[in-house]
């Protein structure tokens, strides 16, 4: 414990800060900016980590993430756009006060609610995540299997869009990371005589192009006009009280984001949509919902940064990212020679303890620089996007190109921006498509080494732990498919 | 599902049954007990044919037929493709040119375009953001972070 402590406290500097100060601006103007997301943010920012060391990567990337799901916070009040998905449910009343003349006011509670709901979640993080990892060690690869497999099926079957959409996303995502050398005995598959897919396909190459270059395309396609914005700094009125008669409306927020976060395929997306629901419901004044109360910013702005820290527990306890971000997040780990899973704590405790206090400065440093730079924030919303694009264009390019040096990853990342354009514009969501790339290989091992040690498929059915994920998959897959064919039956065809 | 569902749908078959085809040509050497490389891709070429005909085969809801397919946007779609076809330039441009001429050139056009008025002052403009632009990126990844960046005649 002395000794993990010592070098996490040598991998401090002032350095430390200042790439958090950095990853936090940088994801506060992604997760401003409509369009750009904290997704997005962290996978053009993977690249820049590359001459660092694992730790300082790990901070920046930190920084950008928690202030990436931040930032959604100030086009959802200022334009009434949501910046992120994560912030679809604020703009229900943040906006309307915002209107009403109280903009500051509006983000006071969402930067406050914010901290709030990070800290929460970080004491759930530190508390429950070492215990998770004592019983994930205790896995076989039976159970690692079915647990792929139940976190992949959920991802499929919830993500916006029709079920048979979602999981072909995921089937496709998985068909993909089967390209180049397989696990085990190395057998080159699928690479159609293509040197430079023996090593497979990149998840840098394929996340931008699948987020930043078609969501850029889409952008210019709908050429969306900037709006006037009216703003004004006027005393923040956020009182201690107001906090505690918003308490237990803050504390169920927090459950809700935490427990949306640690289930796969959920995430801040839409905890924040059910927290505000929720919040609704038990309000003594639920009329004023929609038109500009409180209550409704503090539970959609609590939940969503609640669930960052409680995605970051699947990841760090058991190497299974819940989302997009946190699998680009791994995927950031990994090029630092970082494998997150249950030996994470026994092999490299310090990158655990690197992860909670990364987590927790950048929560703070996000804190202080939206409560300071508030004046700031319309002047991120008037960036021209003509900019904004253009830059982001070649970042992109810089990107794909220097994970490998390979002008042949530049044209995948083209490709995927081809694919997630397609995707987009037919509503297929792109999360299960990630998620089935990043676990398929861990789901091909695990289930060749579980075959391999048993000799049966009956092995995932008759441990129990494992029997008991596959029985929750097949029960949700049956649920929704009777769901939706029972929907569609509703509504005719004309 | 809309028509273009139907055509992913038999875009998915199509790449499963080349998937399935592809693993019964595979080499590859044998381990005691191990189902070998075969098993997960015959799994999930299966899985993607099956999704394809799910596609295929789904109800068609009446939002999707109501769905708005009046392209309104004709300028934003013309210039998207204008985008896209200067990245793809700006890629091929990359392998002889170097980092820094095609990525200001790439610049330098994209910005023009995706001005609103375009006559020379934008002209003049985008041209002196492409080279600030330029080398800042180029500063930053080759001299303070040691990436290597495609040069000229590389």
């Amino acid at each position: 414990m002395g000794d993990v402590l010592s070098t996490v406290m040598n991998s401090f500097s002032a350095m430390t800060f200042i790439l958090l100060f950095f990853g936090v601006i940088v994801g506060l103007i992604f997760g401003s900016i409509p369009g750009l997301t904290a997704t997005m943010g962290v996978a053009l920012f993977i690249p820049v980590t590359f001459s660092l060391d694992p730790a300082s990567g790990l901070f920046l990337l930190l920084g950008v993430y928690v202030g990436g799901i931040s930032g959604g916070l100030v086009a959802a009040t200022l334009l009434g756009i949501p910046g992120t998905p994560s912030s679809i449910a604020t703009t229900f009343d943040a906006f309307p006060m915002s209107k009403n003349g109280e903009p500051a006011r509006a983000l006071g509670i969402g930067i406050i609610a914010s901290l709030i709901g990070g800290v929460l979640s970080f004491v759930v993080l530190v508390t429950i995540a070492p215990v998770i990892s004592k019983m994930a060690v205790k896995m076989g690869p039976a159970e690692y299997f079915s647990l792929t497999f139940f976190a992949l099926m959920l991802i499929s079957i919830l993500s916006k869009g029709n079920m048979i959409k979602g999981i072909s996303a995921g089937v496709i995502g998985i068909a993909l990371s089967l390209i180049g050398f397989a696990p085990i005995d190395g057998t080159a598959r699928f690479t159609f005589g293509n040197i430079n897919l023996k090593s497979g396909i990149d998840l840098l190459p394929l996340i931008m192009g699948l987020f930043a270059i078609s969501q850029i395309l889409i952008e210019v396609q709908s050429e969306t006009k900037k709006e006037s914005i009216l703003f004004k700094v006027r005393g923040l009125g956020v009182s201690i009280k107001e906090i505690i008669a918003n308490g237990w409306n803050i504390i169920r927020s927090s459950l809700i984001g935490i427990g949306f976060g640690i289930l796969p395929g959920m995430g801040s997306g839409a905890s924040n949509i059910v927290a505000y629901a929720q919040a609704k419901q038990a309000s003594k004044t639920p009329e004023k919902f929609g038109k500009g109360t409180p209550e409704g910013i503090w539970a959609a702005e609590t939940a969503n940064n609640a669930s960052v820290g409680g995605a970051l527990i699947p990841l760090i306890t058991l190497g299974i990212p819940g989302d997009t971000v946190t699998a680009i997040l791994l995927g950031g780990f990994m090029i630092h020679g970082i494998q997150p899973g249950p030996l994470l704590f026994k092999t490299n405790p310090d990158i655990i303890y690197i992860v909670y206090i990364g987590f927790a400065l950048a929560m703070l440093i996000t804190f202080f620089v939206m409560m300071f730079g508030m004046k700031l924030f319309p002047h991120i919303l008037r960036i021209p996007p003509k900019f904004l694009y253009s830059f982001l264009l070649v970042m992109t390019v810089v990107g794909a190109y220097s994970t490998n040096y390979s002008i042949f990853d530049i044209w995948v990342m083209l490709l995927f921006g081809v694919i997630g354009y397609i995707m987009m514009k037919n509503d297929y969501p792109i999360a299960p498509l990630i998620l089935g790339f990043v676990l398929g290989p861990l789901c091909e091992q695990y289930l060749r080494r579980a075959l391999m040690s048993s000799g049966s498929v009956m092995e995932f059915f008759t441990r129990p732990v494992s029997a008991i994920f596959l029985l929750i998959a097949l029960v949700l897959f049956i649920y929704t498919l009777y769901k939706e064919i029972s929907g569609a039956k509703k509504q005719p065809a004309v | 599902m809309t028509k273009n569902d139907r055509i992913i749908g038999l875009v998915i078959v199509a790449i499963g049954a080349l998937m399935l085809f592809q693993t019964y040509i595979l080499d590859y050497p044998v381990f005691l007990d191990d189902p070998g490389p075969k098993l997960m891709p015959q799994v999930i070429a299966i899985l993607l044919v099956l999704c394809g005909i799910g596609l295929l085969a789904w109800p068609k809801k009446r939002v999707d037929s109501e769905e708005v397919t009046t392209e309104k946007n004709k300028k934003g779609t013309i210039l998207m493709a204008i985008i896209g076809a200067s990245l793809i330039c700006y890629v091929i441009l990359l392998n002889w040119l170097g980092f820094i001429i095609s990525t200001f050139v790439f610049l330098a056009f994209v910005i023009w375009i995706l001005s609103e008025v375009r006559n020379k002052m934008t002209i003049v403009k985008s041209g002196l953001v492409s080279i600030v632009v330029t080398m800042s990126i180029y500063l930053i990844f080759v001299e303070a972070l040691g990436i290597l960046l495609p040069r000229f005649l590389g």
